[in-house]
């Protein structure tokens, strides 16, 4: 397990590498200077060379990404302009908001996903199962932000039982936070939970018509201990692949989402940050999500080997 | 042909497409008013023989902006997915024909790809191009790359080595020829129904990129930028966050049965295990 776990470890610090190289020259080679672009058209040339140096546009590009990594690996993500602060720390304040949704909306969507998934594999063809594959069909093809509307209008401007939107943070009370929360995890949820129902139901189905559950099932076992012992085990790892892939789209999802319901995230923060031209914040909540999702992927590939110990051997 | 009548998913999936691509071309020569003229008498409207799907809050009507936009959605699917394949399809092949350190380093490249959705990359590219529909397409095109890539890469390594591949390298022919003739044709129906799912997904992105004002601008209709709009006034009418919202679930949805019914004529064997 240890080689293992050194092996995905490994692999994780060349795809940051690779993100960190992506996200500096994106915004570093792509046409248009920084400077301008936070000063305005209207900038005098002095102003400009003033920033330029004041953000070291000046040196060569390759000191200036080795000085920005090097920030980073210390926590210095640079400073906002916009906010006139630390970017580290504005990510600090902004960071609960985010963090709570990623994990109420996984969680959600996991114990909605797999079980409906679960039940119509073992239900096949019958009107439950086509039930739940209109759902996940449905599900996956409205647009997250598009339930959050439609939310919002029915929960909070009709019937008044959740609020429209803003967050109350947990030091106020665990029942205001989680009201403030629900709408929007159920949002993203509803449409990751049919991505899941729908991969979950394949690989059961997939499972069940393997040669051991035929043998399990001609020992004469009962359904019940051939669907949980044998089928269920042997499916949760193509499953918690899904999950995985789930984790980019969710987090992207989120950003929006967190846009639809204003809650004061990391993702309203970068759309405010691109509106006021504070490129350094928009670079370090980039950097800081993309990290958050190779982060979670490389915690789901070490639970594969976990719970499959054959690919601790490939 | 038979194959493609009898398939229930390609059927509805084709009707729902084609629906759509009509509506979208008839757009330009025709829509029921001009999609974005103001009246503001006529604002916050809901559905009646005269808007048949209401209007929006500056009495422009909706189903002309719905249509419109539809337009708009296909031509990001089209110019993203285009992208996609274009690289991906050059860079999988590659990885796949010289092996060794430069199919790896070409591969990971891939994966850091990969792990940006189009949200994030559209983020990164509009923050210093600006917003706009040429940047998004950019963003989502980059995201289809890899998928792309890995796909070809895939098929390419399993035909490589094929029988009917090494007897037409025995008989002489160049490289490029077994793959333009020989590898080429067998690999290309996991690849269209591949198409097919990213243009799902280049419409949803799309729409969400617009939503957060990163896409298609103003006046001009997207749907996702409809729905932004309609936001604000849902609390006086909710007629204008419902209809665009529906256009793009059945496009995608369409577009998605339109997939799953090629997958299953393409290839039967997975249609036994339920949509995959």
């Amino acid at each position: 397990m240890t080689h293992y776990i050194m092996r995905r470890l490994l692999s994780f610090t060349l795809v940051l590498i690779g993100v960190s190289i992506i996200i500096f020259f994106v915004l570093h080679i792509l046409p248009g200077d920084p400077a301008q672009i936070i000063l305005g058209t209207q900038a005098t040339p002095e102003k400009l060379a003033n920033l330029r140096h004041l953000m070291g546009l000046d040196r060569p590009i390759i000191v200036q990404y080795f000085d920005w990594l090097k920030g980073v690996f210390t926590g210095d993500l640079g400073h906002s302009i916009s906010y006139d602060t630390s970017v580290a720390s504005l990510i600090g304040t902004r960071m609960e908001v985010t963090l709570f949704l990623t994990f109420f909306a996984i969680f959600l969507s996991v114990i909605i996903g797999i079980p409906l998934g679960i039940f119509a594999a073992t239900h096949q063809g019958t009107p439950g199962d086509y039930l739940v594959m209109l759902f996940s069909q449905i599900g996956i093809a409205v647009p997250a932000f598009w339930t959050g509307i439609l939310l919002i209008y029915f929960f909070a401007v009709k019937f008044h039982i959740f609020p429209a939107g803003g967050f109350i943070p947990f030091s106020k009370g665990l029942i205001p936070f989680l009201r403030s929360l629900i709408l929007p995890t159920l949002s993203i949820a509803i449409v990751r939970a049919s991505v899941l129902a729908r991969m979950s139901r394949s690989s059961v189905l997939e499972v069940m018509r393997e040669d051991y559950v035929r043998t399990a099932r001609s020992k004469g076992l009962s359904e019940r201990v051939v669907i949980y012992k044998h089928v269920l085990k042997n499916a949760f790892i193509p499953i918690l692949t899904v999950i995985g892939l789930q984790i980019g789209q969710l987090m992207a999802g989120e950003i929006v989402i967190e846009n639809v319901f204003y809650l004061p995230g990391l993702g309203q923060l970068v759309m405010r940050s691109i509106g006021q031209r504070d490129l350094p914040t928009v670079q370090a909540i980039v950097l800081f999500i993309a990290v958050l999702i190779i982060l979670i992927n490389l915690v789901v590939d070490i639970l594969y080997g976990y719970f499959d110990p054959r690919i601790k051997y490939e | 042909m038979k194959r493609y009548l009898k398939n229930k998913n390609f059927l509805i999936g084709f009707v729902i497409v084609s629906l759509i691509v009509i509506m979208a071309i008839l757009s330009f020569f025709w829509t029921p008013y001009n999609p974005n003229k103001m009246h503001i008498r006529e604002r916050l409207k809901p559905p009646s023989m005269r808007h048949v799907l209401g209007t929006d809050q500056y009495g422009r009507d909706i189903f002309s902006r719905i249509m419109v936009g539809a337009v708009n959605s296909i031509f990001v699917g089209i110019v993203s997915v285009g992208i996609g394949l274009l690289f991906g399809l050059f860079f999988g092949a590659f990885a796949a024909y010289s092996g060794g350190w430069k199919d790896e380093i070409t591969m990971r490249i891939m994966d850091v790809l990969y792990g940006f959705p189009p949200v994030l990359m559209a983020i990164l590219i509009t923050s210093i191009l600006g917003p706009g529909i040429r940047n998004s397409i950019l963003a989502i095109g980059i995201f289809n790359i890899p998928v792309f890539a890995r796909l070809t890469r895939g098929s390419f390594l399993s035909m490589k080595e094929r029988d009917f591949v090494q007897a037409a390298r025995a008989l002489g022919d160049r490289e490029f020829v077994i793959i333009l003739k020989h590898i080429f044709p067998n690999i290309i129906s996991p690849i269209i129904v591949q198409s097919a799912t990213q243009f799902a997904v280049a419409i949803l992105a799309e729409a969400a990129l617009s939503y957060l004002g990163l896409g298609t601008q103003p006046p001009n209709a997207s749907w996702g930028r409809m729905l932004k709009e309609a936001q604000t006034y849902m609390r006086l009418s909710p007629w204008p966050a419902i209809f665009p919202g529906l256009a793009i679930g059945i496009a995608v949805m369409g577009i998605n049965m339109l997939g799953d019914g090629l997958r299953d004529i393409f290839d039967p064997r997975l249609s036994r295990l339920g949509k995959k």
